[in-house]
Formats: structure tokens, C-alpha cells, sequence
């Protein structure tokens, strides 16, 4: 920990940098534009927050920047990854081959990603201490002895106690939060400095929940890795992190710290978001809001707003005639959306 | 686990029990006996047997007796003396009848059996990996033609085909000089060499089964999100591959592993009558046209045995193999 922190003070602050990262999908109807030209930048040691509804493109953004998509993914952009655990020099993930020992070596080892679903995400065949000392095995050491001394190391960090004999149970043998907390053991087991969290607390109840998010948190601190955190939860959201990106129909529209993004929302869909969001005080047999009609589907779609037709405040023959462009609204607060664009000028009343 | 196993080998023995009652019930339900069908045969050969002539025979053979009083005496002869009855086609005992073919017979399906399971899950495998591939195209076109072909077909196209190119059919398990020569090298060549045909009649229909649900556990498999973690901790593919997909789709492969052997026994008859291979199929099948009750019985018994068995080595291998079903075990 003490060398990454040193050599983290010659490097910049940007972890990880993506740029203008597009994934189409072949489909049979035509061309999905699954993920369309989302940019974003990780600091090191802050976590990031990429919220959205389901089908938006979070998981498949996440996902792209380790390689593990679907090979009928067609990725193309630039995801810049300095990393700060050895000397070498920035480097673009996504010109490695997704098959390469290059990218393998970063996998598990500097970049660890855990899932949604810990029951299926870890094999019923083997012993959950077995999948663990995997990728220790691979990147740490090659002596069983040792990975099993990390392994159970590991686990007694994430809150898990008797290691011994839970290093030789199944998959099966484990509740929902213990299955989470060893697969947090496992992403963690190789110090990686970027941790990618895809859903990690959707299979939980909220108890539960409560406790795997606290984990994550303080393990981020003895760790000091940054965190991409993948949710539709704006609840994890505000407990968890420093900057949020708000992704919808496979671009971000709006990207904010997290305390301007609460107090000072200002895409239509985020608004809509922060409305459906149940709060104390709001007033006994109140309904929630909820964002009219559904996502629609990312294919041949003309160049216009993605959230046209769901929109409030749409403006027509604005909104449905052209592409939308980012609009700065302060120096880290950055929006999608004609109302604050000068291309049709003026705030919105 | 020893405890499970000793506990299904327990369960086994009523069944078999059962088995055996219905086996011999079953074999007498057809209207006549072996004496009716002998004087036929007699009849046929212009000689003549009076009806006490039968009745004699009857009584010699036990056959006048109720039924359930001819199974006990079975079963008693089975347990007590290992001995299965009198085969009357034959004149010889059954067991020696039933020694004298069962070399053979297990050769040809052991042999089988491997065939079937190293041709079918390497294929399985690579069809599933290179889904929509050519070479999926390929091994799916020939397996959904290995499972329309009827058995017998083949074996005339492959003996046609083996004397146009090779000059000789290949028919039966040796050729003729062979036949009753010592055991030798020479003779274990030629075994080989007849064994070539009849593998690939009996065995390619449940191959290319087998290849269909390999491949389909495969893909199911190469879509679950543990693959995915196995990736995203930097592994290999190809140990990914053989760690993760590979050994799950195997699970229900090896659930199936205990009927094959006793499908392959009951399936290769209409094969041996065709290819003129010295095993069981045709014994057992000429038995049961003879009504040649013990012999047929015994056959039937040692069939159902086998699916026993078969049955409880499956179960016993999927709980070794299967975490889940071990824990279940342990629970019990």
C-alpha cells in the first residue's frame, strides 16, 4: 500500500479516463447503439457513481473497461488507464486484445470487478475458498500455502468469520450477504486499485445491504482504491459516492459531484429520478412521481434526444430535429440538454 | 457417502426382486410353451408328438407347474446355487450359454460406450465454442443424420462400402481363420478391425445425441455469469473453459451414463443379426422366439441388473461429482 501511495504522488489525479466510448450491437432488426459516446474520468482513491435504469449501457460501459463483454459487442473510443501500481506508462485498455496476456494481467490484479448476483456469479462446482485463491494464484503467488494464508485473510476483512471452515464450503452453503462479502473477498484479494462494483447490492435485502455498502466503504479506505459504482439506486448513490454520472438510452446526461447532482439537478430525467425517490417527511398518502412511458430501443433512432418523448420540458423541433451536445454548467457539473444549451439559447422559466 | 451408497445398494435388492418376478411373468403370458413351439418345430420336420409325448416333456422340464411355483424354484436354483436354469435350444445350462457370449458382448460395448463419450463430448464442446461456426454446420448436419439413420442401414452401407474399398465386409468379429484360433496379437489386430463397423452402427445415434445435449449444456454454461467472474479475475480462456463450463455441462452427461450401457446391450441386436456378430443380441432374441423361458428370463434379469446398477454408479457419480448433491447427503 505504502509504494502505491508513493508513486500515486508522480502520477496525475485520473485514474481511469474514457472518451467517447460507443458499443454497437449487430441485431437483427438493425444496428443498437447500446452505448453512444459516454465519457467519464475516475480519480484515484473517489468513487464514481453510474446510475440509470435497466438497458441503459451502465453495465455494458462497465464491463468494456476489462474486456468482458460479449465478443458481438463492437466497442470502439478510448479508455486511458494510468495505472499507479508500477511505473508504466498510460496506457489505452481498449487497443489491448480482449484476450491478451496484457489485459489479463490487469484483470483481477489492478482492475477487480464484482457482480450483481453472487449465486450465479461464482461457480457451484467449486469451494468458494477455491475461487478465491484463483486469482490470487494467478497474480500473487504461485504457492498454495501462501494464497490460502491471503484467502483467509481476506475473508476475516470482509466479516466473515470460522474462515477455515468457510474457505471449504460451496457456493450453496453461504446466505446472500455472506456470498457478497466473499466475493468482495475475492475482487479485493489482489489490492487492485479500481474496483468495479456492477449491481453489488441488487440481490440483497436492504439490511443486508446496508452492511455489504459499509463494507465496501471502509475497505476503500484501508485499500485506497477508486470505486465505478454500477446502480439504478440513487439511495447507494448519496451514501456512496463523490461523483455520479447519470446515464440514459447509452449516454450520460448529466455528470455531477454528488451534493451539486441532489441540490442542483438539472436534466429532465434527472429531476424526474430525485422525484421517485421516496423522503422522509414528504407527507403521509403522498405518491411518488414516476417517469412517464419507457425507454425505447437504441436502434436507427434519428439524431435527436433520447429522452424526447418522456420529456416535460421538450421543446419541439429542437429536442426531436438534432443531436444534443454537452453543456458545461460549472466547472464539474455537466449536462445533456437543449434548455441549457446555447444552441436554442436562453434558460428554460 | 459410503453410508448413501450402501444405502441405494440396500434399495436395489426388492427392486431387482420385482424386477425378476415380472420378468418370468412376462415370459409365460405368450399363449404356448418351449414344448408347444418344439413339437411345432418337430411337426415341421415331419415327426409327430403324441400329447402324452408332450405331457412327459412338460413334466420332465417343471413345466406344468403354476407359475409362481416354477419362479420360486428359479429364484431358489439363482440364490442357492448360481444356477440360472437349463437353456432347452441349447441343451446346455444357461449360464454356460450366457458365458460363452458375454466376453464378447462387453467387449463390444465397452468399446462402445468410449466411443460414443470421447467422440461425442470433445465435439460437444466444439461446436458450442464455435456455435454457428462451419464446423458447428458440419458435426450438427452429421449427428442430426446419425440420429435419423436407422441402425441396420448403416451396417449395409458400411459393409458395402468396406468391400468395395478393402475387399472384405468386415462381417462378424473375426475373420474366418480367426474364428477358433488361440488368443494372439494377431487376433486381437482383428478383433480391432471387425470392431470398427459395428462400433460406429451401434454407437453413432446416442453419439450424436449425446454431441446435441453436450453442446447445449455448453452454451447454456458459456452464458453464465461465473464465467464471466472467471474472466474478470484474468484467467485464460482455455482454462476457463475446462474449468468452469466444461465440468458443469458434464453433470448431466454422467446422470446418463448408467442407461447407456444396458441401451447399448438391448440396441445392438437388430446390429448383430445384421453384421453376424457373435453376441448376445441374437441369442437373446432367438430365446424369446423358442420360448426358451430361462434362458430369455435370465437375459431379461441381467438386462434389468444392469439398469440397476447402471442407475445407482450414475447417482453415485453425480454425488461425487456435484457439490450440491453431496451436501444433501451429508444433511440426511
Amino acid at each position: 500500500m505504502t509504494t502505491q501511495t508513493a508513486q500515486t504522488a508522480n502520477k496525475g489525479q485520473s485514474l481511469l479516463s474514457v472518451q467517447d466510448l460507443k458499443i454497437r450491437i449487430q441485431m437483427d432488426k438493425g444496428v443498437m447503439h447500446a452505448v453512444d459516446g459516454v465519457d467519464f474520468e475516475i480519480k484515484r482513491g473517489k468513487t464514481l457513481g453510474l446510475v440509470g435504469e435497466s438497458g441503459c449501457g451502465k453495465s455494458l460501459t462497465s464491463r468494456s473497461i476489462i474486456g468482458i463483454n460479449p465478443k458481438e459487442c463492437e466497442t470502439t473510443g478510448i479508455i486511458q488507464y494510468d495505472s499507479a501500481m508500477d511505473s508504466s506508462e498510460p496506457l489505452d485498455l481498449l487497443s489491448l486484445h480482449p484476450n491478451s496476456k496484457q489485459i489479463r494481467s490487469i484483470r483481477g490484479r489492478k482492475i477487480a470487478m464484482i457482480f450483481q448476483e453472487p449465486m450465479t456469479a461464482f461457480s457451484p462446482m467449486y469451494t468458494i475458498g477455491n475461487q478465491i485463491m484463483e486469482a490470487i494464484r494467478i497474480h500473487r503467488t504461485k504457492n498454495k500455502k501462501e494464497a490460502k494464508k491471503i484467502a483467509l485473510e481476506m475473508l476475516s476483512k470482509v466479516g466473515i468469520s470460522d474462515q477455515e471452515k468457510r474457505f471449504n464450503q460451496y457456493p450453496h452453503e453461504f446466505s446472500g450477504g455472506m456470498r457478497q462479502r466473499a466475493m468482495i473477498s475475492m475482487a479485493l484479494s489482489c489490492n487492485p486499485e479500481l474496483l468495479i462494483a456492477d449491481e453489488p447490492t441488487t440481490a440483497l435485502d436492504v439490511t443486508i445491504q446496508a452492511q455489504v455498502l459499509e463494507l465496501m466503504k471502509s475497505l476503500q479506505q484501508e485499500f485506497g482504491m477508486a470505486i465505478l459504482l454500477v446502480t439504478h439506486d440513487l439511495g447507494i448513490i448519496a451514501q456512496m459516492c463523490d461523483e455520479v454520472a447519470v446515464m440514459y438510452l447509452g449516454k450520460i446526461v448529466e455528470q455531477a459531484p454528488v451534493r451539486e447532482l441532489f441540490s442542483n439537478p438539472k436534466h429532465p430525467y434527472t429531476k424526474g429520478l430525485m422525484k421517485s425517490m421516496p423522503r422522509l417527511g414528504g407527507g403521509k398518502g403522498q405518491r411518488l412521481d414516476s417517469i412517464e412511458g419507457s425507454v425505447p430501443m437504441p436502434i436507427d433512432m434519428p439524431p435527436m434526444c433520447g429522452f424526447y418523448d418522456r420529456c416535460k420540458d421538450r421543446i419541439e423541433g429542437v429536442c426531436n430535429a438534432r443531436a444534443v451536445r454537452k453543456t458545461q454548467i460549472s466547472e464539474q457539473h455537466s449536462v445533456k440538454c437543449f434548455l441549457y444549451s446555447d444552441e436554442r439559447g436562453g434558460e428554460p422559466q | 457417502m459410503l453410508q448413501y451408497s450402501i444405502k441405494r445398494i440396500l434399495m436395489a435388492i426388492p427392486v431387482v426382486m420385482f424386477i425378476s418376478f415380472i420378468v418370468f411373468y412376462i415370459i409365460q403370458l405368450p399363449p404356448g410353451d418351449y414344448v408347444s413351439s418344439y413339437s411345432a418345430q418337430m411337426m415341421a420336420a415331419g415327426d409327430v408328438m403324441t400329447q402324452a409325448d408332450m405331457d412327459q416333456m412338460r413334466s420332465n422340464l417343471g413345466l406344468d407347474r403354476p407359475v409362481y411355483e416354477q419362479y420360486a424354484i428359479w429364484i431358489k436354483k439363482i440364490v442357492l446355487h448360481g444356477d440360472f436354469g437349463y437353456s432347452f435350444n441349447y441343451n446346455k445350462p444357461v449360464m454356460e450359454v450366457v458365458k460363452q457370449y458375454m466376453g464378447l458382448t462387453l467387449v463390444v460395448s465397452f468399446v462402445t460406450m468410449a466411443f460414443q463419450y470421447l467422440v461425442a463430448i470433445p465435439i460437444g464442446i466444439y461446436t458450442a465454442v464455435k456455435q454457428y461456426s462451419a464446423g458447428d454446420y458440419f458435426f450438427s448436419g452429421i449427428s442430426f443424420l446419425g440420429m435419423a439413420t436407422p441402425n441396420f442401414l448403416l451396417a449395409i452401407i458400411l459393409m458395402y462400402l468396406s468391400y468395395t474399398w478393402f475387399g472384405d465386409p468386415l462381417l462378424g468379429l473375426f475373420s474366418n481363420e480367426y474364428v477358433n484360433a488361440a488368443w494372439s496379437m494377431a487376433k486381437a489386430v482383428d478383433l480391432m478391425k471387425h470392431l470398427v463397423i459395428p462400433v460406429i452402427v451401434i454407437g453413432l445415434a446416442s453419439t450424436a445425441d449425446l454431441i446435441r445435449v453436450m453442446r447445449g449444456q455448453m452454451l447454456d454454461e458459456l452464458n453464465k455469469p461465473n464465467v464471466i467472474t472467471a474472466r474478470a479475475k484474468g484467467l485464460s480462456e482455455t482454462k476457463i473453459l475446462f474449468k468452469y463450463p466444461t465440468r458443469a455441462a458434464l453433470n448431466p452427461i454422467v446422470s446418463t451414463f448408467g442407461w447407456s450401457l444396458s441401451s447399448i446391450f438391448t440396441g445392438s441386436t437388430i446390429t448383430a443379426i445384421v453384421l453376424n456378430l457373435p453376441i448376445q443380441g441374437p441369442v437373446m432374441y432367438k430365446a424369446l422366439l423358442g420360448q426358451d423361458m430361462y434362458l430369455a428370463g435370465s437375459w431379461l434379469l441381467f438386462m434389468a441388473l444392469l439398469t440397476v446398477i447402471g442407475t445407482l454408479i450414475s447417482d453415485i457419480l453425480l454425488a461425487w461429482l456435484d457439490p450440491k448433491i453431496r451436501t444433501e447427503f451429508r444433511g440426511n
